[in-house]
């Protein structure tokens, strides 16, 4: 028995392959339609395929529960999501647009605040930052950037315009995914790629290799870049060895670094101790450095800020860079875009409230039922509130807690999240995504076309973490016109 | 190179040469024993005694039979010498160097850690015995031809082939000590089966089959008895101070076996 489109409902809210019941999108017509040749015993063979790859490939990530890491299996779902790429142009110029701007907007608050000053962002809020690092002041990185890799995560609501959620400029994690779904596509689905212009992927790591090469403290031909893991037991380990690996450098730990008494970098090899130019890091800010940070930390290279502080080598991303990825800070975006390039923001923020200001707090606290509430500083969907399905008793330990600590509370509307076909079990049915494209800054700039696709799978959820049981999905930037 | 992963190289190719190496023994003593009429010498538990991990088994078997000592080094987790433990072990010091190694090969050693962890208790009874170990040798010598066909012969592979001959010639010498162990204090009254023996265990070491022959034959001869100094030499020579927590119980234990 194969697909029947016609009873696929999205129930409301904007599928973005088909239209109506029965009614594919234009461009995913030629999907659908290969989708409908398919036998539901020839997809789901295709499906088990791809998780078979998965398994023998060792995609894996890791989870954190009851004390023990596990490592799972990348969740992976084989029906690619196909946006058109007239309509990505825009999201690629306003993803431009945004991390310039964040950019200019992390440098002046470590340098001369203006910002502050000019009373276009509170003063209070950067003292009360938990991401702000005071040590970073006065210093100027190279090109002037901080947050060299950005991962921002994307939605559509239920007219398909795209929105930014949150911006990720620590240490964002998910490009190895979205490079691996593109490859297991290739694997199970290869005759469709002759039926649509598809934008490749495949030459990220080298775009990652040349943005960090021109982050190194002088131009060399060939500067020694390392990638620096918390180690083996990171949720994101999968990651780091894969993108040391496609670029051809170095997987470093803390123990494996050294800094010398001429404030350089080394690396400890079988030839001796090697001189580090670039350090792609993949660890805290708060663990970087015990000579600055946390002290107790083992993971990091005592003099590390030492070394960075005298343009001895290159950090990506640099300490503090943080400062911008706080929820609070988010919903200053639009005015920090205008502020410092003076042109309005190419993506919408969320509408969003911010519990500090005295009136926001109010509506907040008399529409927490209505609401999504989420903590400023934390990550993976953790801490979260969603007000419509939350309990009465969860609704009020919320309200206690914005009143305790307004300064790190948010709150959104829930969003109608846009859904694409996806396979549950026997069937094609409707769930929400988003996305996470990637953009790199260094001396030029780049996007990746589309970015990692995240798919809540319990059927009306908008939880897409894979550390609470989403799943993901290859993701298409298509050229409609003629090749 | 990182001197961190040197070492974990040289442990990959080790482990994998150990799994191989219990396969090919397990499956060489198996029909050797099928020849010999029950109840003669030396009995399952020489198996252990060549790798040297009796105290180990003594924690958890009470008896040296057929089932426990194969199991023993095929199946089982606590046992520092198994195929499950060294494929593990090999597949988690590849993870943590997949940045080094060519991309197949480890998806090749994955698969071989999924195949062992899923079939290693198909391996234990007769019946499957033969075609699961015959699996796991095929799977392994893929694997270094896999290494040598895409990697590129710098440092990282010379380490590899330390640690790969390292572990063979240790195990070379192991199945020859033990071999001496049960043939000399007959020397002169040779035995009904020793030729038999003798084959088994030339055929456990194919590669290095006329070393062993020639050793053999000259530990039976009074001269040869000598030799077995310089056998138990290397084996004292291959011990490893090493570092990484995984590559640390195993290597010391079995180093200390001296009859």
């Amino acid at each position: 028995m194969s697909i029947d489109w016609a009873r696929y409902d999205a129930n409301g809210f904007y599928d973005e392959m088909i239209g109506s019941p029965g009614m594919p999108r234009a461009l995913a017509q030629g999907m659908v339609t290969h989708l409908q040749e398919l036998s539901g015993e020839e997809i789901r063979a295709r499906q088990q395929a791809a998780e078979t790859a998965i398994v023998k490939m060792g995609i894996t990530f890791t989870v954190y529960s009851e004390g023990s890491n596990i490592d799972r299996a990348w969740p992976f779902d084989i029906i690619p999501r196909i946006i058109a790429a007239k309509e990505w142009a825009n999201t690629e110029a306003g993803l431009r647009q945004r991390v310039a701007a964040l950019n200019l907007f992390i440098g002046d608050l470590y340098g001369e605040q203006r910002i502050i000053r000019d009373g276009v962002f509170p003063a209070e809020l950067l003292t009360n930052s938990k991401n702000f690092r005071p040590e970073c002041i006065g210093i100027r990185p190279r090109h002037g950037v901080w947050a060299h890799i950005c991962g921002s995560d994307l939605i559509r609501d239920d007219r398909g315009t795209f929105y930014v959620l949150e911006d990720n400029l620590r240490v964002p994690s998910g490009v190895s995914y979205m490079l691996e779904n593109r490859v297991l596509t290739k694997q199970v689905f290869g005759e469709l790629f002759s039926d649509y212009s598809i934008q490749p992927l495949a030459d990220y790591p080298n775009h990652l290799f040349d943005m960090l090469a021109s982050i190194a403290p002088k131009l060399d031909m060939f500067p020694e870049i390392v990638v620096m893991t918390p180690g083996i037991y990171n949720s994101a380990y999968f990651e780091h060895s894969f993108l040391a690996q496609q670029m051809g450098v170095e997987l470093v730990e803390g123990s494996d670094l050294v800094v010398g008494d001429d404030d350089c970098v080394y690396m400890s090899t079988i030839d001796g101790l090697q001189r580090v130019d670039v350090i792609y890091r993949r660890i805290d800010d708060l663990f970087l450095d015990p000579e600055v940070f946390n002290k107790d930390s083992a993971l990091g290279v005592a003099g590390l800020m030492r070394a960075w502080r005298k343009g001895n080598v290159g950090l990506a991303n640099a300490t503090g860079a943080g400062v911008a990825d706080d929820k609070v800070v988010y919903a200053y975006v639009p005015k920090i875009i205008k502020y410092y390039l003076d042109e309005e923001p190419l993506i919408p923020n969320v509408p969003t409230y911010v519990c500090l200001d005295d009136k926001e707090r109010d509506y907040v606290l008399n529409n927490l039922h209505k609401l999504v509430i989420k903590p400023a500083n934390e990550s993976g969907g953790y801490g979260m509130l969603i007000g419509p399905t939350a309990s009465k008793r969860e609704l009020e330990e919320f309200a206690r807690r914005i009143k305790a600590d307004p300064r790190n509370y948010i709150a959104q509307p829930l969003l109608k999240l846009s859904t694409v076909p996806t396979m549950c079990g026997d069937r094609i049915e409707p769930r929400h995504v988003d996305l996470r494209p990637f953009v790199l800054q260094g001396e030029k700039m780049y996007v990746t076309p589309g970015g990692l696709t995240r798919v809540a799978m319990r059927k009306g959820s908008t939880v897409v973490n894979s550390s609470q049981g989403g799943g993901s999905k290859d993701t298409w930037i298509v050229n409609t016109e003629a090749a | 190179m990182l001197s961190r992963v040197a070492e974990r190289i040289y442990w990959i190719a080790r482990y994998i040469e150990r799994a191989e190496n219990s396969a090919r023994l397990v499956n060489a003593y198996t029909h050797q024993m099928l020849d010999l009429p029950s109840g003669v010498e030396p009995g399952w538990r020489q198996l252990v005694d060549i790798v040297g991990d009796a105290p180990v088994f003594d924690e958890h078997y009470r008896s040296y039979d057929e089932h426990n000592t194969v199991s023993f080094l095929v199946a089982d987790d606590f046992s520092p010498s198994s195929i499950v433990t060294s494929v593990s072990r090999a597949r988690e010091n590849m993870r943590t160097t997949r940045e080094l190694l060519p991309t197949e090969a480890w998806h090749h050693c994955n698969e071989l850690y999924l195949q062992v962890r899923q079939h290693a208790h198909e391996g234990i009874p007769r019946r499957g015995r033969h075609a699961f170990l015959k699996d796991v040798i095929f799977r392994c010598q893929q694997l270094t031809g896999l290494l040598a066909g895409t990697m590129s012969h710098d440092v990282a592979y010379d380490l590899m082939r330390l640690g790969r001959n390292l572990e063979r010639a240790d195990m070379t010498t192991r199945i020859v000590d033990s071999a001496i162990f049960i043939l000399m204090p007959r020397q002169h009254d040779p035995g009904q089966y020793d030729n038999l023996l003798c084959a088994a265990a030339s055929r456990a070491r194919r590669w290095s089959s006329s070393c062993c022959w020639t050793v053999i034959s000259r530990a039976r001869s009074p001269v040869g008895w000598r030799k077995r100094s310089s056998a138990s030499t290397t084996c004292r020579a291959t011990r490893h101070p090493c570092s990484a927590s995984w590559n640390c119980g195993n290597a010391c234990s079995r180093r200390t076996s001296t009859k």
